[in-house]
């Protein structure tokens, strides 16, 4: 099984922050299945830039407050 | 468990009870040293038939109660997963059909001793035959890679 993406994100604390905003509710305002929205929280699927441009949109910050990369300038790339 | 999943599961459920019975009927004449051509042709007019219509009576009726559109657009997770599973089966199908190609020379000559009365006719249905089972055989396996990687993800 490939191991996760080197970036964690805060979807599930902003959403407890718009008074618990459903995984449905924010999968709606952006287009997606609450399934997706579940994995990206988990960290089990790493969004387009799109679609992290448009999470960050529904709350209303920076893309940087919702994701962050984890890996160090030194990661092992893949091609 | 999300629409797309159902999907996958109808879909594997229907082709193998369908599909494993038509080649199961083939295989019955192929044991036999009896191939009717009408006959198989009709069943596989009818196993279409059926599939079609299990498949989208089964999916209609997981959208209207999973409250969903049918026919909803996908998804970039869910198009990502159907591209993975696209590039396999295709490029398996593609390896598969080589292989049919290759074993014709070698079914030809089976076929003149098995159905020696109609040894073309034979081989012509067999040809066909075992291209519908590649096909739905990698069908079968896009769906199973699709089942496996929502299960992943969920």
């Amino acid at each position: 099984m490939a191991s996760p993406p080197p970036i964690s994100n805060r979807i599930r604390r902003l959403r407890f922050d718009r008074d618990e905003m459903t995984q449905q509710d924010l999968a709606d305002r952006i287009g997606m299945t609450r399934q997706t929205v579940a994995a990206i929280e988990h960290n089990k699927y790493s969004p387009s830039l799109e679609a992290a441009f448009r999470i960050a949109e529904v709350f209303g910050v920076e893309i940087g407050e919702v994701f962050q990369w984890k890996a160090g300038p030194n990661a092992e790339t893949k091609p | 468990m999300s629409f797309r999943e159902k999907n996958a599961w109808f879909a594997v459920l229907t082709t193998l009870v369908v599909w494993g019975f038509y080649f199961w009927t083939l295989s019955v004449g192929i044991a036999e040293r009896h191939l009717d051509g009408g006959a198989l042709l009709t069943l596989f007019l009818v196993c279409m038939g059926i599939t079609l219509v299990l498949l989208l009576g089964l999916n209609l009726v997981a959208a209207r109660l999973a409250r969903q559109q049918f026919g909803a657009p996908e998804d970039e997770l869910e198009r990502a997963v159907d591209a993975r599973a696209l590039r396999f089966s295709h490029g398996l199908l593609g390896f598969l059909l080589l292989g049919v190609a290759a074993g014709c020379a070698w079914l030809a000559d089976w076929c003149t001793t098995a159905f020696p009365d109609d040894p073309t006719g034979s081989l012509a249905i067999l040809v066909a035959n075992a291209i519908i089972f590649v096909s739905v055989l990698t069908e079968v396996l896009r769906e199973i890679i699709h089942i496996v990687h929502y299960r992943r993800m969920a």
